[in-house]
């Protein structure tokens, strides 16, 4: 390594993943939750204290199997997205401190760690492996809410981000062959190559790019109350992120993020789950990144940067909020709840705070950050992506303004906390724990803070822009009042209507489905057709010699074809019940193996580097 | 703490109807101001017009929660245990 003082955050989490395990404690011992604030102290304090001239880089290569892996790119670009990683994990962790699960703290520290090695990757391979840590923790996050739902949901999460991460390796493998580099840099988004397409459709599933964005509203609100907090945050940024990195200007880009922002909120305002309809608006959310990057002017991107800042900040306090309704009242669902308010008026506020920020109200960060990303595109009406100009794109973007605001800022709150039901003392509330509050405290205070000086954030955008954007100017507050006031009115006329009932809405993921149990059924008949006949010839020649050579076989019939059944399985979603029932054992082991490998692979590298 | 302010927004709550007219005369006031204040760099045509944001904003909420309650969601609602039945 060389002499800078540059300690990777992912260190600190990952060690603190290897030591909660063979930690000594005892049962109803709280002193080793400290510990869980300490990677996020150490992150905290190494972001903010990179100062380097603008365009120069810190680079850390470590040597590995004859490549130079690149652990740390760090950059104005990298920077920026580090900072808001760290100041999320400190809020996640401490808004996680009553969980006495260690496991779940561990796959939370795995799965951050895996974040942050994203975020400084310099090269694909180093992306790679960040890349599919953060996806084995994530996938734990949900597991760990050991319910037969979330089981479920956590098979059928990992096995399509498996498939997005061999996208993505069978991308970078091409683009080595044809560049001769792993080299991590941007791709002309005018000349895409096929390797290009498999790299970008790869993050394009983790960034949940309509219609590949089914497996976020399946698995976050199945995970734990903490897990999804921790999920909500980093996934889809980090996605966003790479996109920024690899693939600015792609036009297509443009596109997709507008559909993803108006069709995340049309089906949250029919939604009746609490974190089902924050899931959808997430996708929503990172459509206005998607489409910032693609538009690709200094503006939107820097735009899309500065949403996907505030994003973190409010979408982790949704988060939250909700899933402190979730553990004091029990469920998350809408028409179970009501009239909450008298008993639960700061969970209330802090929602609120968050709710209004997504909304992009004055005072509140998306105010400042959602607001950029919609001029940038509107000053692009002379420019067309695929045929659509710039000025259909910023009107996209605003009817998803509305649509949050009904569903987030007021349907979600509104059947929540009020609705047409009394003070609900008849119901029992599990009380909060005091660190619950202190972790939504530190968000909204930033939402508020960030929203009221814009600088704050303005002050770490990576890219040039002619003219600073000013968005506190009088006519900007007024077009918010104005387009947030009469959407409010129209929820109003039509509150009955939006009621939200307990329905399961179809979605893109019955196409998943039906092509999994497909697959499955072409992969799994003929395999056991050869299995049959194998057996047969197995038992009926009794050669000595074909019995030393069945014994081996046998061993592949285990190890080879149960691999590739496997292997074919995880590359599609659902497959029927007596699958699952099959494949939820081994998915622990497998998962197991995977973050083993994965580890001791970072683990050796880390120290032979 | 939990309980004075709880019971704040408790004593608050029937008074929906005075809330109610104090939210429709802030948005007429809005867009009262919206004759006098316009915006200097105008991203859409329709701008020009005082109060079309509002406009937007009331038709654009209308018809999305319309016709996705009304029309949509009776196409693809399922039972909460579609997926677990078969």
């Amino acid at each position: 390594m060389t002499g800078t003082s540059f300690i990777h955050p992912a260190f600190g989490f990952i060690a603190l993943a290897l030591i909660l395990p063979v930690l000594p404690t005892k049962p109803g011992s709280t002193w080793w939750k400290w510990l869980l604030l300490v990677p996020p102290a150490m992150a905290l304090w190494t972001v903010l204290n990179l100062h380097f001239p603008e365009a120069r880089a810190i680079h850390l290569g470590v040597p590995y199997l004859g490549l130079s892996l690149d652990f740390a790119r760090v950059d104005p670009l990298s920077r920026i997205f580090a900072q808001v990683f760290a100041i999320m994990s400190l809020a996640g962790m401490v808004f996680a401190m009553h969980v006495d699960d260690k496991a779940q703290h561990v796959s939370a520290a795995l799965y951050v760690a895996g974040a942050f090695g994203c975020t400084f990757a310099g090269d694909y391979v180093t992306l790679f492996l960040f890349w599919e840590l953060m996806s084995i923790g994530s996938t734990f996050l949900v597991f760990l809410n050991r319910t037969d739902e979330s089981v479920g949901a956590a098979f059928r999460y990992f096995m399509y981000h498996t498939v997005g991460g061999l996208l993505l390796l069978g991308g970078l493998l091409l683009r080595y062959k044809a560049l001769g580099t792993f080299a991590f840099t941007a791709s002309d988004p005018h000349h895409l190559f096929l390797y290009d397409w498999l790299i970008m459709i790869g993050f394009c599933v983790n960034a949940a790019v309509v219609p590949l964005h089914a497996w976020l509203p399946d698995a976050y609100p199945r995970g734990t109350v903490t897990g999804s907090v921790f999920m909500c945050a980093f996934t889809t940024k980090t996605a966003v992120y790479v996109l920024m990195r690899g693939f600015a200007g792609a036009e297509i880009l443009a596109v997709a993020g507008t559909v993803m922002a108006v069709y995340g909120v049309l089906y949250a305002c029919m939604e009746n789950n609490a974190r089902r309809i924050l899931s959808y608006h997430i996708v929503s959310q990172v459509g206005y990144m998607v489409a910032g990057i693609g538009i690709g002017t200094a503006m939107t991107l820097n735009g899309a940067v500065a949403h996907a800042y505030a994003h973190i900040l409010y979408k982790g306090l949704l988060f939250m909020a909700t899933g402190t309704l979730l553990y004091a009242v029990g469920t998350a669902k809408l028409d179970e709840l009501g009239g909450l308010v008298g008993r639960l008026p700061w969970v209330m506020l802090l929602y609120m705070v968050a709710a209004l920020s997504i909304s992009g109200m004055p005072i509140f960060n998306g105010f400042i950050s959602k607001t950029m990303t919609i001029a940038g595109a509107a000053e692009m009406h002379h420019h067309h992506f695929l045929g659509v100009s710039g000025t259909w794109l910023a009107l996209g973007l605003e009817i998803a303004a509305v649509g949050t605001f009904i569903s987030v800022g007021i349907k979600l709150p509104y059947f929540a906390f009020w609705g047409r039901k009394a003070n609900r003392t008849e119901l029992k509330i599990r009380r909060i724990p005091r660190n619950m509050y202190a972790g939504m405290g530190i968000l909204a205070t930033l939402c508020i803070a960030q929203g009221v000086y814009p600088k704050m954030l303005y002050a770490f955008l990576p890219f040039h822009m002619e003219e600073a954007y000013v968005p506190w100017t009088s006519w900007h507050v007024m077009q918010a009042l104005l387009l947030l006031g009469f959407s409010g009115l129209a929820f109003y006329f039509c509150r009955r209507i939006i009621t939200p009932h307990a329905k399961l809405n179809l979605d893109f993921d019955y196409f998943y489905r039906l092509i999994g149990r497909l697959v499955f059924g072409l992969v799994s008949r003929p395999l056991a057709w050869i299995d049959d006949r194998w057996t047969e010839a197995y038992r009926s020649g009794g050669i000595r010699g074909l019995m030393a050579m069945a014994a081996g076989s046998a061993v592949f019939d285990r190890k080879g074809i149960d691999t590739v059944v496997d292997g074919s399985a995880y590359t599609v979603r659902g497959i029927g019940r007596l699958g699952a029932r099959v494949q939820t054992g081994r998915l622990q082991e497998y998962l197991a193996m995977a973050a083993v490998l994965a580890l001791s692979v970072f683990a050796l590298v880390w120290y032979l580097g | 703490m939990n309980n004075s302010l709880g019971n704040l927004f408790e004593r608050l709550r029937p008074h929906w109807k005075a809330w109610r007219i104090v939210s429709f005369v802030v948005l007429a006031v809005l867009v009262g101001l919206n004759f006098v204040l316009h915006p200097h760099h105008p991203h859409f045509d329709f701008e020009y017009y005082p109060g079309s944001w509002g406009a937007f904003g009331l038709i654009v909420g209308f018809a999305m929660v319309v016709v996705m309650k009304k029309i949509v969601q009776p196409f693809i609602a399922r039972g909460e245990d579609y997926y677990d039945r078969d």
